[in-house]
Protein backbone atom coordinates (compact mmCIF):
# COMPACT_ATOMS: atom_id res chain seq x y z
CA UNK A 1 0.00 0.00 0.00
CA UNK A 2 2.87 2.33 0.85
CA UNK A 3 4.27 1.65 -2.59
CA UNK A 4 1.02 2.71 -4.17
CA UNK A 5 0.94 5.92 -2.19
CA UNK A 6 4.48 6.72 -3.30
CA UNK A 7 3.53 6.06 -6.93
CA UNK A 8 0.44 8.24 -6.62
CA UNK A 9 2.52 10.98 -5.03
CA UNK A 10 5.04 10.77 -7.87
CA UNK A 11 2.36 11.01 -10.54
CA UNK A 12 0.56 13.83 -8.81
CA UNK A 13 3.75 15.90 -8.83
CA UNK A 14 5.10 15.00 -12.24
CA UNK A 15 1.95 15.12 -14.28
CA UNK A 16 -0.01 18.22 -15.03
CA UNK A 17 -3.78 18.23 -15.96
CA UNK A 18 -7.05 20.06 -15.71
CA UNK A 19 -9.82 19.36 -13.28
CA UNK A 20 -12.40 17.90 -15.64
CA UNK A 21 -11.46 14.53 -14.22
CA UNK A 22 -12.64 11.50 -16.14
CA UNK A 23 -13.55 9.20 -13.25
CA UNK A 24 -13.91 11.49 -10.25
CA UNK A 25 -15.80 14.73 -9.80
CA UNK A 26 -13.86 17.91 -8.96
CA UNK A 27 -14.87 20.21 -6.10
CA UNK A 28 -15.78 22.84 -8.68
CA UNK A 29 -19.42 23.08 -9.66
CA UNK A 30 -21.32 23.82 -12.86
CA UNK A 31 -22.18 27.42 -13.80
CA UNK A 32 -25.61 28.50 -12.61
CA UNK A 33 -28.39 27.54 -15.02
CA UNK A 34 -26.15 25.45 -17.28
CA UNK A 35 -27.23 22.03 -18.56
CA UNK A 36 -24.83 19.37 -19.70
CA UNK A 37 -25.28 15.80 -20.82
CA UNK A 38 -22.81 12.92 -20.85
CA UNK A 39 -22.80 9.52 -22.44
CA UNK A 40 -20.41 7.04 -20.80
CA UNK A 41 -19.51 3.49 -21.66
CA UNK A 42 -17.47 1.01 -19.62
CA UNK A 43 -16.43 -2.35 -21.05
CA UNK A 44 -14.39 -5.29 -19.86
CA UNK A 45 -13.85 -8.81 -21.01
CA UNK A 46 -15.26 -11.52 -18.75
CA UNK A 47 -13.84 -14.70 -20.28
CA UNK A 48 -15.50 -14.76 -23.71
CA UNK A 49 -18.22 -12.28 -22.77
CA UNK A 50 -17.98 -8.52 -23.28
CA UNK A 51 -19.47 -6.90 -20.20
CA UNK A 52 -20.94 -3.51 -21.01
CA UNK A 53 -22.26 -0.58 -19.04
CA UNK A 54 -23.80 2.41 -20.79
CA UNK A 55 -24.98 5.51 -18.95
CA UNK A 56 -26.66 8.75 -19.89
CA UNK A 57 -26.23 11.56 -17.38
CA UNK A 58 -27.73 15.04 -17.21
CA UNK A 59 -26.03 17.75 -15.12
CA UNK A 60 -27.55 21.05 -14.03
CA UNK A 61 -26.10 24.00 -12.15
CA UNK A 62 -28.87 24.94 -9.71
CA UNK A 63 -26.81 27.71 -8.13
CA UNK A 64 -23.14 28.68 -8.60
CA UNK A 65 -22.36 26.32 -5.71
CA UNK A 66 -24.86 23.50 -6.23
CA UNK A 67 -24.74 20.98 -9.07
CA UNK A 68 -27.15 18.08 -9.48
CA UNK A 69 -26.93 15.12 -11.84
CA UNK A 70 -29.33 12.34 -12.81
CA UNK A 71 -28.05 9.18 -14.46
CA UNK A 72 -29.82 6.26 -16.09
CA UNK A 73 -27.81 3.21 -17.04
CA UNK A 74 -28.07 -0.14 -18.77
CA UNK A 75 -25.68 -3.08 -18.41
CA UNK A 76 -25.28 -6.82 -18.88
CA UNK A 77 -23.43 -7.29 -15.57
CA UNK A 78 -26.12 -9.12 -13.65
CA UNK A 79 -29.07 -11.45 -14.16
CA UNK A 80 -32.50 -9.96 -13.55
CA UNK A 81 -32.92 -12.33 -10.62
CA UNK A 82 -30.66 -14.75 -8.80
CA UNK A 83 -30.82 -18.26 -10.28
CA UNK A 84 -32.63 -21.05 -8.48
CA UNK A 85 -29.56 -22.74 -7.06
CA UNK A 86 -28.33 -19.62 -5.39
CA UNK A 87 -25.70 -21.27 -3.18
CA UNK A 88 -23.98 -22.76 -6.21
CA UNK A 89 -24.28 -19.40 -7.96
CA UNK A 90 -22.53 -17.52 -5.14
CA UNK A 91 -19.91 -20.24 -4.80
CA UNK A 92 -19.00 -20.43 -8.47
CA UNK A 93 -20.05 -17.19 -10.06
CA UNK A 94 -16.53 -15.82 -10.33
CA UNK A 95 -14.87 -19.14 -11.08
CA UNK A 96 -13.39 -19.86 -14.51
CA UNK A 97 -15.92 -21.28 -16.93
CA UNK A 98 -18.93 -20.07 -14.95
CA UNK A 99 -19.53 -16.71 -16.66
CA UNK A 100 -22.99 -16.33 -18.15
CA UNK A 101 -24.10 -13.94 -20.81
CA UNK A 102 -26.94 -11.77 -19.53
CA UNK A 103 -28.99 -9.51 -21.72
CA UNK A 104 -28.59 -5.74 -21.53
CA UNK A 105 -31.17 -4.41 -19.12
CA UNK A 106 -32.03 -1.11 -17.48
CA UNK A 107 -30.23 -0.81 -14.12
CA UNK A 108 -32.07 2.15 -12.63
CA UNK A 109 -31.45 5.78 -11.78
CA UNK A 110 -28.69 7.44 -9.85
CA UNK A 111 -29.00 10.91 -8.33
CA UNK A 112 -26.01 13.02 -7.35
CA UNK A 113 -25.79 16.46 -5.71
CA UNK A 114 -22.61 18.40 -4.99
CA UNK A 115 -22.34 21.60 -2.97
CA UNK A 116 -19.23 23.76 -3.01
CA UNK A 117 -18.63 24.93 0.56
CA UNK A 118 -15.29 26.69 0.19
CA UNK A 119 -13.50 28.58 -2.58
CA UNK A 120 -10.25 30.47 -2.58
CA UNK A 121 -9.58 31.81 -6.06
CA UNK A 122 -6.47 33.48 -7.41
CA UNK A 123 -5.30 34.17 -10.93
CA UNK A 124 -5.10 30.73 -12.62
CA UNK A 125 -5.28 29.03 -9.22
CA UNK A 126 -7.87 27.92 -6.77
CA UNK A 127 -8.52 25.72 -3.77
CA UNK A 128 -12.03 24.39 -3.45
CA UNK A 129 -13.90 22.04 -1.14
CA UNK A 130 -17.25 20.45 -1.85
CA UNK A 131 -19.54 17.96 -0.13
CA UNK A 132 -21.72 15.55 -2.05
CA UNK A 133 -24.54 13.08 -1.59
CA UNK A 134 -25.81 10.39 -3.92
CA UNK A 135 -28.60 7.83 -4.07
CA UNK A 136 -29.56 5.03 -6.41
CA UNK A 137 -32.67 2.93 -6.94
CA UNK A 138 -30.86 0.22 -8.89
CA UNK A 139 -32.26 -3.19 -8.09
CA UNK A 140 -29.97 -5.56 -9.93
CA UNK A 141 -29.23 -9.04 -8.64
CA UNK A 142 -25.82 -7.82 -7.56
CA UNK A 143 -23.95 -10.68 -5.94
CA UNK A 144 -20.79 -9.19 -4.43
CA UNK A 145 -19.73 -7.78 -1.09
CA UNK A 146 -18.48 -4.62 -2.75
CA UNK A 147 -21.23 -2.03 -2.99
CA UNK A 148 -21.44 0.27 -5.99
CA UNK A 149 -24.26 2.73 -6.61
CA UNK A 150 -23.88 3.28 -10.34
CA UNK A 151 -25.67 0.30 -11.83
CA UNK A 152 -25.21 -2.33 -9.10
CA UNK A 153 -26.80 -1.46 -5.76
CA UNK A 154 -29.67 0.62 -4.50
CA UNK A 155 -28.52 2.77 -1.61
CA UNK A 156 -27.06 6.08 -0.66
CA UNK A 157 -23.69 7.65 -0.04
CA UNK A 158 -21.82 10.85 0.50
CA UNK A 159 -18.44 12.42 1.00
CA UNK A 160 -16.24 15.38 0.30
CA UNK A 161 -13.86 16.57 -2.40
CA UNK A 162 -10.84 18.84 -2.18
CA UNK A 163 -9.44 20.22 -5.44
CA UNK A 164 -6.38 22.38 -6.01
CA UNK A 165 -5.73 24.07 -9.35
CA UNK A 166 -2.22 25.35 -10.01
CA UNK A 167 -2.02 26.87 -13.46
CA UNK A 168 -2.02 23.84 -15.78
CA UNK A 169 -2.02 21.26 -13.01
CA UNK A 170 -5.05 20.11 -11.05
CA UNK A 171 -4.97 17.81 -8.03
CA UNK A 172 -7.98 16.41 -6.26
CA UNK A 173 -8.93 14.04 -3.48
CA UNK A 174 -12.33 12.42 -2.97
CA UNK A 175 -13.35 10.59 0.18
CA UNK A 176 -16.75 8.94 0.44
CA UNK A 177 -18.93 6.13 1.74
CA UNK A 178 -21.67 3.89 0.36
CA UNK A 179 -24.53 2.33 2.31
CA UNK A 180 -26.37 -0.22 0.12
CA UNK A 181 -29.99 -1.25 0.58
CA UNK A 182 -31.19 -4.85 0.80
CA UNK A 183 -31.99 -6.64 -2.44
CA UNK A 184 -35.14 -8.66 -1.86
CA UNK A 185 -36.44 -11.46 -4.08
CA UNK A 186 -39.72 -12.42 -2.44
CA UNK A 187 -40.43 -15.34 -4.77
CA UNK A 188 -37.10 -17.03 -4.15
CA UNK A 189 -37.09 -15.81 -0.53
CA UNK A 190 -33.64 -14.30 -0.93
CA UNK A 191 -32.38 -11.27 0.92
CA UNK A 192 -29.01 -9.98 -0.08
CA UNK A 193 -27.12 -6.95 1.09
CA UNK A 194 -23.67 -5.90 -0.08
CA UNK A 195 -21.33 -4.51 2.55
CA UNK A 196 -20.87 -0.83 3.36
CA UNK A 197 -17.94 0.73 1.50
CA UNK A 198 -15.55 3.59 1.98
CA UNK A 199 -13.37 4.94 -0.80
CA UNK A 200 -10.59 7.47 -1.15
CA UNK A 201 -9.60 8.49 -4.64
CA UNK A 202 -6.84 10.77 -5.92
CA UNK A 203 -6.84 12.52 -9.26
CA UNK A 204 -4.22 14.53 -11.11
CA UNK A 205 -4.60 16.22 -14.45
CA UNK A 206 -2.48 18.36 -16.74
CA UNK A 207 -3.40 20.69 -19.56
CA UNK A 208 -0.94 19.42 -22.16
CA UNK A 209 -2.08 21.41 -25.16
CA UNK A 210 -2.30 24.21 -26.10
CA UNK A 211 0.49 25.95 -24.27
CA UNK A 212 -1.17 29.23 -25.20
CA UNK A 213 -4.73 29.82 -26.33
CA UNK A 214 -5.56 31.58 -29.59
CA UNK A 215 -9.33 31.04 -29.54
CA UNK A 216 -12.14 28.98 -28.08
CA UNK A 217 -11.75 26.63 -31.03
CA UNK A 218 -8.34 25.45 -29.87
CA UNK A 219 -8.34 21.74 -29.14
CA UNK A 220 -7.46 21.10 -25.49
CA UNK A 221 -5.63 17.90 -24.63
CA UNK A 222 -5.65 16.97 -20.96
CA UNK A 223 -3.79 14.06 -19.41
CA UNK A 224 -5.06 12.38 -16.28
CA UNK A 225 -4.06 9.76 -13.81
CA UNK A 226 -6.46 8.73 -11.08
CA UNK A 227 -5.96 6.28 -8.24
CA UNK A 228 -9.16 4.75 -6.91
CA UNK A 229 -9.15 2.88 -3.60
CA UNK A 230 -12.06 1.15 -1.94
CA UNK A 231 -12.59 -0.90 1.19
CA UNK A 232 -15.81 -2.90 1.61
CA UNK A 233 -17.42 -4.92 4.36
CA UNK A 234 -18.84 -8.43 4.34
CA UNK A 235 -22.11 -9.12 2.52
CA UNK A 236 -25.23 -10.50 4.19
CA UNK A 237 -27.18 -13.35 2.61
CA UNK A 238 -30.45 -14.82 3.87
CA UNK A 239 -32.28 -17.62 2.10
CA UNK A 240 -35.73 -18.44 3.38
CA UNK A 241 -34.95 -16.21 6.36
CA UNK A 242 -31.93 -18.35 7.22
CA UNK A 243 -28.59 -16.65 7.63
CA UNK A 244 -26.05 -18.12 5.24
CA UNK A 245 -22.47 -18.48 6.37
CA UNK A 246 -20.38 -16.68 3.81
CA UNK A 247 -16.93 -17.55 5.13
CA UNK A 248 -16.22 -19.91 2.26
CA UNK A 249 -17.50 -17.55 -0.41
CA UNK A 250 -14.72 -15.08 -1.27
CA UNK A 251 -17.08 -12.92 -3.30
CA UNK A 252 -19.05 -12.15 -0.13
CA UNK A 253 -16.06 -11.49 2.10
CA UNK A 254 -14.74 -8.05 3.06
CA UNK A 255 -11.92 -6.71 0.96
CA UNK A 256 -10.14 -3.77 -0.53
CA UNK A 257 -8.52 -2.84 -3.79
CA UNK A 258 -6.74 -0.05 -5.62
CA UNK A 259 -6.66 0.67 -9.31
CA UNK A 260 -4.90 3.18 -11.54
CA UNK A 261 -6.92 4.96 -14.15
CA UNK A 262 -4.77 6.80 -16.66
CA UNK A 263 -6.69 8.68 -19.32
CA UNK A 264 -6.65 11.33 -22.00
CA UNK A 265 -9.29 13.95 -22.70
CA UNK A 266 -9.99 16.15 -25.69
CA UNK A 267 -11.96 19.37 -25.18
CA UNK A 268 -13.41 20.46 -28.51
CA UNK A 269 -14.40 24.07 -29.18
CA UNK A 270 -14.56 24.69 -25.41
CA UNK A 271 -17.99 23.05 -25.29
CA UNK A 272 -17.50 19.33 -25.73
CA UNK A 273 -15.25 16.78 -24.05
CA UNK A 274 -14.39 13.32 -25.28
CA UNK A 275 -12.24 11.06 -23.14
CA UNK A 276 -10.91 7.60 -22.71
CA UNK A 277 -9.39 5.96 -19.66
CA UNK A 278 -8.33 2.50 -18.61
CA UNK A 279 -8.68 0.96 -15.15
CA UNK A 280 -5.63 -1.11 -14.27
CA UNK A 281 -5.79 -3.27 -11.11
CA UNK A 282 -2.99 -2.35 -8.73
CA UNK A 283 -3.73 -3.93 -5.36
CA UNK A 284 -6.30 -6.28 -3.88
CA UNK A 285 -9.29 -7.43 -5.85
CA UNK A 286 -12.60 -6.07 -7.01
CA UNK A 287 -15.24 -8.58 -7.98
CA UNK A 288 -17.22 -5.90 -9.77
CA UNK A 289 -15.06 -6.32 -12.86
CA UNK A 290 -12.49 -8.71 -14.21
CA UNK A 291 -9.12 -7.48 -15.38
CA UNK A 292 -8.67 -4.15 -17.08
CA UNK A 293 -11.57 -1.90 -17.91
CA UNK A 294 -11.89 0.61 -20.73
CA UNK A 295 -13.97 3.70 -20.15
CA UNK A 296 -15.20 6.07 -22.88
CA UNK A 297 -17.17 9.23 -22.37
CA UNK A 298 -18.60 12.11 -24.38
CA UNK A 299 -19.97 15.23 -22.70
CA UNK A 300 -21.60 18.30 -24.16
CA UNK A 301 -22.12 21.59 -22.28
CA UNK A 302 -25.19 23.50 -23.44
CA UNK A 303 -23.96 27.08 -23.11
CA UNK A 304 -26.39 29.83 -23.98
CA UNK A 305 -25.33 31.69 -27.09
CA UNK B 1 -21.07 32.31 0.20
CA UNK B 2 -21.34 34.51 -2.84
CA UNK B 3 -24.97 35.38 -2.19
CA UNK B 4 -24.07 36.69 1.21
CA UNK B 5 -21.33 38.69 -0.42
CA UNK B 6 -23.80 40.46 -2.66
CA UNK B 7 -26.41 40.98 0.02
CA UNK B 8 -23.61 42.61 1.97
CA UNK B 9 -23.01 44.94 -0.95
CA UNK B 10 -26.67 45.92 -0.94
CA UNK B 11 -26.51 46.58 2.78
CA UNK B 12 -23.49 48.75 2.26
CA UNK B 13 -25.08 50.88 -0.40
CA UNK B 14 -26.16 53.65 1.94
CA UNK B 15 -23.53 53.59 4.59
CA UNK B 16 -20.21 52.59 3.30
CA UNK B 17 -17.43 54.04 1.29
CA UNK B 18 -15.88 52.12 -1.51
CA UNK B 19 -12.42 53.14 -2.53
CA UNK B 20 -11.76 53.63 -6.15
CA UNK B 21 -8.69 54.71 -7.95
CA UNK B 22 -9.21 57.21 -10.69
CA UNK B 23 -6.81 57.98 -13.43
CA UNK B 24 -7.31 59.86 -16.60
CA UNK B 25 -5.92 59.50 -20.04
CA UNK B 26 -5.90 61.29 -23.34
CA UNK B 27 -5.85 58.08 -25.29
CA UNK B 28 -8.56 58.13 -27.89
CA UNK B 29 -11.22 55.59 -26.97
CA UNK B 30 -14.14 54.60 -29.06
CA UNK B 31 -17.62 55.01 -27.79
CA UNK B 32 -19.50 53.66 -25.97
CA UNK B 33 -18.27 52.85 -22.47
CA UNK B 34 -16.32 49.67 -21.81
CA UNK B 35 -15.32 47.50 -18.86
CA UNK B 36 -12.50 45.16 -18.08
CA UNK B 37 -13.04 42.43 -15.48
CA UNK B 38 -10.11 40.36 -14.21
CA UNK B 39 -11.22 36.83 -13.36
CA UNK B 40 -9.63 34.45 -10.85
CA UNK B 41 -9.80 30.70 -10.42
CA UNK B 42 -9.74 29.45 -14.01
CA UNK B 43 -7.29 28.32 -16.66
CA UNK B 44 -9.15 26.31 -19.27
CA UNK B 45 -11.00 27.69 -22.29
CA UNK B 46 -14.21 25.90 -21.32
CA UNK B 47 -14.26 27.78 -18.01
CA UNK B 48 -13.64 31.05 -19.84
CA UNK B 49 -16.44 30.27 -22.24
CA UNK B 50 -18.87 29.78 -19.35
CA UNK B 51 -17.90 33.19 -17.91
CA UNK B 52 -18.31 34.85 -21.30
CA UNK B 53 -21.73 33.27 -21.79
CA UNK B 54 -22.86 34.51 -18.40
CA UNK B 55 -21.67 38.09 -18.96
CA UNK B 56 -23.28 38.16 -22.39
CA UNK B 57 -26.68 37.63 -20.75
CA UNK B 58 -26.54 41.07 -19.07
CA UNK B 59 -28.90 43.35 -21.05
CA UNK B 60 -26.53 46.34 -21.07
CA UNK B 61 -23.71 44.31 -22.60
CA UNK B 62 -23.21 44.67 -26.35
CA UNK B 63 -20.11 42.54 -26.80
CA UNK B 64 -17.79 40.39 -24.66
CA UNK B 65 -14.36 39.09 -25.52
CA UNK B 66 -12.42 37.07 -22.99
CA UNK B 67 -8.64 37.00 -23.10
CA UNK B 68 -8.08 33.27 -22.57
CA UNK B 69 -4.47 33.67 -21.46
CA UNK B 70 -4.79 36.71 -19.18
CA UNK B 71 -8.28 35.68 -17.94
CA UNK B 72 -9.73 39.15 -18.48
CA UNK B 73 -13.14 39.93 -19.93
CA UNK B 74 -13.34 42.97 -22.22
CA UNK B 75 -16.91 44.18 -22.27
CA UNK B 76 -18.42 46.79 -24.58
CA UNK B 77 -21.60 48.31 -23.30
CA UNK B 78 -24.61 49.38 -25.30
CA UNK B 79 -24.64 53.08 -26.00
CA UNK B 80 -26.11 55.13 -23.19
CA UNK B 81 -26.33 52.18 -20.82
CA UNK B 82 -24.80 51.91 -17.37
CA UNK B 83 -25.06 48.45 -15.84
CA UNK B 84 -25.44 47.60 -12.19
CA UNK B 85 -21.83 46.72 -11.46
CA UNK B 86 -22.62 44.28 -8.67
CA UNK B 87 -25.00 42.29 -10.89
CA UNK B 88 -22.37 42.24 -13.61
CA UNK B 89 -19.77 40.86 -11.22
CA UNK B 90 -22.30 38.38 -9.92
CA UNK B 91 -22.32 36.80 -13.37
CA UNK B 92 -18.67 35.88 -12.84
CA UNK B 93 -19.60 34.20 -9.55
CA UNK B 94 -22.58 32.49 -11.20
CA UNK B 95 -20.15 30.91 -13.64
CA UNK B 96 -18.26 29.52 -10.64
CA UNK B 97 -15.31 31.93 -10.48
CA UNK B 98 -14.20 35.14 -8.77
CA UNK B 99 -13.54 38.67 -9.98
CA UNK B 100 -10.21 40.20 -9.01
CA UNK B 101 -10.62 43.65 -10.58
CA UNK B 102 -13.04 45.86 -12.42
CA UNK B 103 -11.96 48.74 -14.61
CA UNK B 104 -14.38 51.14 -16.28
CA UNK B 105 -13.46 53.10 -19.38
CA UNK B 106 -15.94 55.95 -19.48
CA UNK B 107 -16.39 58.43 -22.24
CA UNK B 108 -16.23 61.84 -20.56
CA UNK B 109 -19.05 63.14 -22.76
CA UNK B 110 -21.41 60.48 -21.40
CA UNK B 111 -20.84 61.56 -17.82
CA UNK B 112 -23.03 63.89 -15.88
CA UNK B 113 -20.64 66.17 -13.99
CA UNK B 114 -21.37 68.01 -10.77
CA UNK B 115 -19.34 70.14 -8.42
CA UNK B 116 -17.59 67.32 -6.58
CA UNK B 117 -17.54 64.50 -9.08
CA UNK B 118 -19.85 62.86 -11.55
CA UNK B 119 -22.81 60.59 -11.90
CA UNK B 120 -22.69 57.35 -13.85
CA UNK B 121 -25.89 55.34 -13.96
CA UNK B 122 -27.03 54.79 -10.41
CA UNK B 123 -23.55 55.56 -9.07
CA UNK B 124 -22.37 58.89 -7.83
CA UNK B 125 -18.58 59.21 -7.79
CA UNK B 126 -16.96 61.90 -5.71
CA UNK B 127 -13.48 63.01 -6.69
CA UNK B 128 -11.61 64.12 -3.63
CA UNK B 129 -9.63 66.73 -5.55
CA UNK B 130 -12.98 68.24 -6.50
CA UNK B 131 -11.84 69.00 -10.03
CA UNK B 132 -13.34 67.58 -13.18
CA UNK B 133 -10.55 66.20 -15.36
CA UNK B 134 -10.13 67.61 -18.82
CA UNK B 135 -9.85 64.25 -20.52
CA UNK B 136 -11.78 62.31 -23.13
CA UNK B 137 -11.77 59.02 -21.30
CA UNK B 138 -11.96 58.42 -17.58
CA UNK B 139 -10.57 55.15 -16.36
CA UNK B 140 -11.93 53.97 -13.04
CA UNK B 141 -10.19 51.11 -11.37
CA UNK B 142 -12.77 50.03 -8.87
CA UNK B 143 -11.73 47.98 -5.94
CA UNK B 144 -13.64 46.79 -2.97
CA UNK B 145 -12.93 43.87 -0.68
CA UNK B 146 -16.56 42.82 -0.89
CA UNK B 147 -16.51 42.68 -4.66
CA UNK B 148 -13.21 40.89 -5.04
CA UNK B 149 -11.18 38.17 -3.44
CA UNK B 150 -9.28 39.15 -0.30
CA UNK B 151 -5.97 38.18 -1.85
CA UNK B 152 -6.66 40.24 -4.95
CA UNK B 153 -7.52 43.22 -2.77
CA UNK B 154 -4.33 42.83 -0.73
CA UNK B 155 -2.26 42.52 -3.89
CA UNK B 156 -3.74 45.74 -5.17
CA UNK B 157 -3.05 47.59 -1.91
CA UNK B 158 0.55 46.44 -2.07
CA UNK B 159 0.80 47.91 -5.56
CA UNK B 160 1.33 44.54 -7.21
CA UNK B 161 -1.82 44.62 -9.24
CA UNK B 162 -0.62 46.14 -12.48
CA UNK B 163 1.94 48.77 -11.52
CA UNK B 164 0.17 51.22 -13.76
CA UNK B 165 -1.98 53.21 -11.40
CA UNK B 166 0.42 55.59 -9.73
CA UNK B 167 0.65 58.51 -12.11
CA UNK B 168 -2.95 59.63 -12.21
CA UNK B 169 -4.36 57.94 -9.18
CA UNK B 170 -6.87 59.59 -6.93
CA UNK B 171 -8.60 58.25 -3.92
CA UNK B 172 -12.28 58.80 -4.18
CA UNK B 173 -15.37 57.78 -2.38
CA UNK B 174 -18.54 56.71 -4.06
CA UNK B 175 -22.08 56.87 -2.85
CA UNK B 176 -25.36 55.65 -4.25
Amino acid sequence: MKKLIYIAFFFSHSLIAQELFINNEPASTMPKGLFSYRYSMENYQDENILRQWHAFRIFYGVTPNLTIALTGSISNHHPEKFPENVNAFFANHHSPGYSRNYRLKFDGFHFYAKYRVFSSDQQKKHLRIAVFGEASNTMSAHDEAESHLMGDNAGYGGGFIITKLLNRLALSGTCGFIVPFVYLDKDAKIEFRSGNSVYYNFSAGYLLYPSRYSSYNDLNINLYVELNNKRYEEALLLIDNQYQFTDLLPVLQPGQYSEFRPGVQFVIKSRTRAEVSVALPAYGRTYLRTGSVIFLSYQKYLFKR
Amino acid sequence: MHNSRFSLINAMRKFSLIFIFLFFTKTAFSQPDSLLIGIDGLTCSMCSYSVESMIRSVPEVREVRLDLNANEAWIKLKEGSAPDLSSLLKKVYDAGFSARSLTLFLNAYNIEWHHSGFKYGVYNFIIQTGKAPDKEVIILKLLNPDYFSKKGFKRFLKGKNDGNNSQFTYNASYIY
